[in-house]
């Protein structure tokens, strides 16, 4: 299986190197233990051996006899502490503790060394035997006395054991520890990265331009590099949208002319030809004017200033196009109101609005900017016009369509305002206004 | 009433000229920026229509310099940008109104007579004065009701002068804003055509005074 997570990884392999650590030092340790506490029962078996050593004796036939040793556990049977004394041709003494029994040493071939043996005794002891060969008598005939002294090793082993579970035990405890400790230190160490990860989203979002801040030396190489990269893309969608806008702006001149050709079509009496002509122009325009002002539209951007000054210097504009008859023009939003818009959509969008309002309106063009109890934040513009049923309501929305070609204007603006809040992920709807007319609605959720 | 079209694709700007013919003006082309600026500068114009997009200096700049100089007569932004951002900024540089490329001509005509009207403080496309309608859309011209046949030249004079009512026109201007550019019309034309409409229009509508001009005198207030 594939460990996808980076922390998941690095601890498991802390996990990996601290056991095999920690392992190590438990088998060490324990092995050290061991020898030291094997030295240590050798060291009392020597003590020990010495003192049989000095306890020997020989009758008058040359008989091996012992004096009693000191510790009372030669005297008792299977005590865990046995000696034994072998001559060549001589019979075998051994301690009481041994009763009938006898130690297993392999035979001793020099005088004065020392031998170390690990066996069993005829009960099944685990012992741990230390021998050593004494020359005795003169002359053309002299023989070697092995002198053994043993102990029952379950001691020892019973002393490594628990050496062994108090250590595993600690070593256990460190092992957590230290796992602990390694997560943390991954977790700070990639902190940064989630840093960056944050920084990456609020650049999505639209609240940066650029990934800001002070990274780790080893992370600010990929910051560098992801900035570059949005720069990159900047640079790419700003050729795009100038081609696109400079191949639209392009086809709009022929397409003016083409208009003029279909006007001398028309004068010379060739009407139908001319009305082709013009159906497929007026298409053509609304197709490019569409699309214009798709690449127009801006990233969605957080931090958008307040939308009553956009408005108010829209309205300035908007009130001196020719109009037949003045309109009132009554804008109610609150100082601080801000919308998703960038200032130039937001333009865009109350520019088409107002527009719409300033070709149907009677006397009154209103202008509201609120936010509803449910959170909702709303933007109308809505007028006394004629207004237009639901069905016409659903038409323009969607096609851009003129109503009435007696009203000049490309027509296209509701279906741009539509658009344009799609983009922002706001919604738009057409209504009747209570002043009669039309109500242009576009609602978002801060 | 005399035109200055500012557009540097000489198809359009011939299309303008001769829509603008049909529909009663004296249209004049010029097809760069400085040209514009220095006509527009020293010329008396009803109003222009003037294209954004142009060599030497672009059409905003004309216009800004003209509203600097206090050159105000009224202004028909055309272009291929659309953008109400750029909309604003035209009307922020003074242009009286905005057409988008490519327009309808009689959505540009329509739109300049509103402009003109405007200026003339009318309202409506019809221009009255002691009995005499002139219809601007129509072309029609009718006294007491009776339609009376004028030719374009007529139809010129008169729409000059009753969108100066009550201002004494001098023949001067009345020459340079009903004869087209490339028209040199005799030193009576002027008289002659007057004195034709005269009888034409069978009512003393046009007076003459002697030695400044032409005037259409505004109705009594009712």
């Amino acid at each position: 299986m594939r460990l996808h997570s980076l922390a998941a990884r690095l601890v498991l392999l802390a996990c990996l190197s601290i056991g095999a650590a920690l392992g190590t030092i438990s088998l060490v340790l324990s092995g050290q233990f061991s020898h030291y506490f094997e030295d240590r029962v050798y060291g009392e078996l020597g003590a020990q051996l010495d003192q049989l050593t000095a306890n020997l004796s020989f009758d008058e036939a040359g008989d091996l006899v012992i004096a009693p040793l000191l510790d009372p556990r030669f005297q008792a049977p299977f005590s865990g502490l046995y000696w034994q004394a072998r001559r060549d041709d001589h019979p075998q003494v051994v301690s009481r503790s041994l009763w009938t029994g006898s130690l297993d040493v392999p035979p001793a071939r020099d005088a004065g060394v020392l031998l170390r043996t690990a066996l069993v005794s005829a009960m099944g002891e685990p012992l741990l035997a230390l021998s050593r060969a004494v020359r005795v008598g003169n002359g053309a005939a002299p023989s070697l006395v092995q002198l053994t002294v043993a102990i029952d090793q379950t001691e020892v082993q019973r002393a490594a054991a628990g050496f062994q579970a108090t250590m595993l035990g600690w070593m256990g405890i460190i092992f957590v520890g230290l796992i602990l400790a390694s997560w943390v230190q991954v977790k700070l160490g990639l902190a940064p990265l989630e840093t960056l990860r944050k920084k990456v989203e609020q650049v999505r979002a639209g609240h940066d331009k650029r990934l800001e801040g002070d990274f780790p030396t080893e992370v600010m190489p990929l910051a560098n590099e992801v900035n570059e990269l949005l720069d990159l893309h900047e640079i790419t969608l700003t050729h795009a949208r100038e081609r696109a806008s400079n191949l639209a702006h392009g086809l709009k001149t022929p397409l003016t002319i083409i208009n003029t050709i279909a006007r001398d079509l028309h004068k010379s009496g060739q009407e139908q030809a001319a009305r082709e002509i013009d159906s497929q122009i007026a298409s053509m325009s609304h197709f490019i004017e569409r699309e214009l002002a798709r690449v127009r539209v801006r990233t969605p951007n957080a931090a958008t200033p307040p939308a009553r000054p956009v408005a108010e210097h829209m309205l300035d504009a908007i009130k001196r196009f020719p109009r037949v008859e003045p309109l009132e023009w009554q804008l109610d939003m609150p100082e601080d109101f801000t919308t998703p818009f960038d200032a130039h959509d937001l333009s865009e969008l109350l520019g088409n609005q107002l527009d719409n309002g300033r070709k149907w309106a009677k006397s009154i063009v209103r202008i509201t900017g609120k936010e509803l109890p449910d959170g909702t934040r709303i933007l109308t513009v809505e007028d006394d016009g004629k207004g237009v049923n639901k069905k016409q309501r659903a038409e323009l929305g969607r096609r851009g369509r003129r109503l009435d070609p007696a009203i000049l204007g490309s027509g296209l603006g509701l279906a741009i305002c539509s658009d344009l809040a799609a983009h922002y992920g706001a919604g738009f709807q057409l209504d009747r206004s209570e002043l009669g007319g039309l109500k242009i609605s576009v609602s978002w959720r801060p | 009433m005399r035109i200055l079209i500012v557009e540097d694709e000489a198809l359009i700007a011939e299309s303008i000229k001769s829509a603008l013919q049909d529909a009663g003006f004296v249209p004049e082309v010029v097809s760069d920026g400085d040209s514009a600026w220095f006509q527009g500068g020293t010329e008396p114009y009803s109003a222009a229509v003037l294209d954004i997009g142009l060599p030497r200096l672009d059409g905003l700049s004309v216009l800004r310099n003209w509203r600097r100089e206090k050159v105000n007569m009224p202004v028909i932004l055309l272009t291929a940008k659309g953008s109400w951002s750029e909309r604003v900024d035209g009307i922020d540089a003074g242009a009286d109104d905005y057409l988008v490329k490519p327009f309808h001509m009689e959505e540009l005509i329509a739109r300049l007579r509103a402009l003109v009207r405007r200026t003339g403080g009318d309202r409506t496309p019809q221009l009255e004065a002691k009995g005499l309608v002139l219809d601007t859309r129509q072309m029609r011209v009718s006294v007491d009701g009776a339609l009376v046949k004028v030719t374009p030249l007529e139809f010129r004079l008169l729409n000059y002068l009753l969108h100066n009512r009550g201002r004494v026109v001098s023949q001067e201007e009345l020459a340079t804003n009903i004869y087209y550019q490339d028209q040199e019309p005799d030193s009576n034309a002027i008289e002659v055509l007057v004195g034709r409409l005269r009888r034409k229009l069978k009512a003393k509508i046009i007076e003459t005074r002697r030695g400044f001009g032409y005037v259409i005198d505004v109705d009594p207030p009712a």
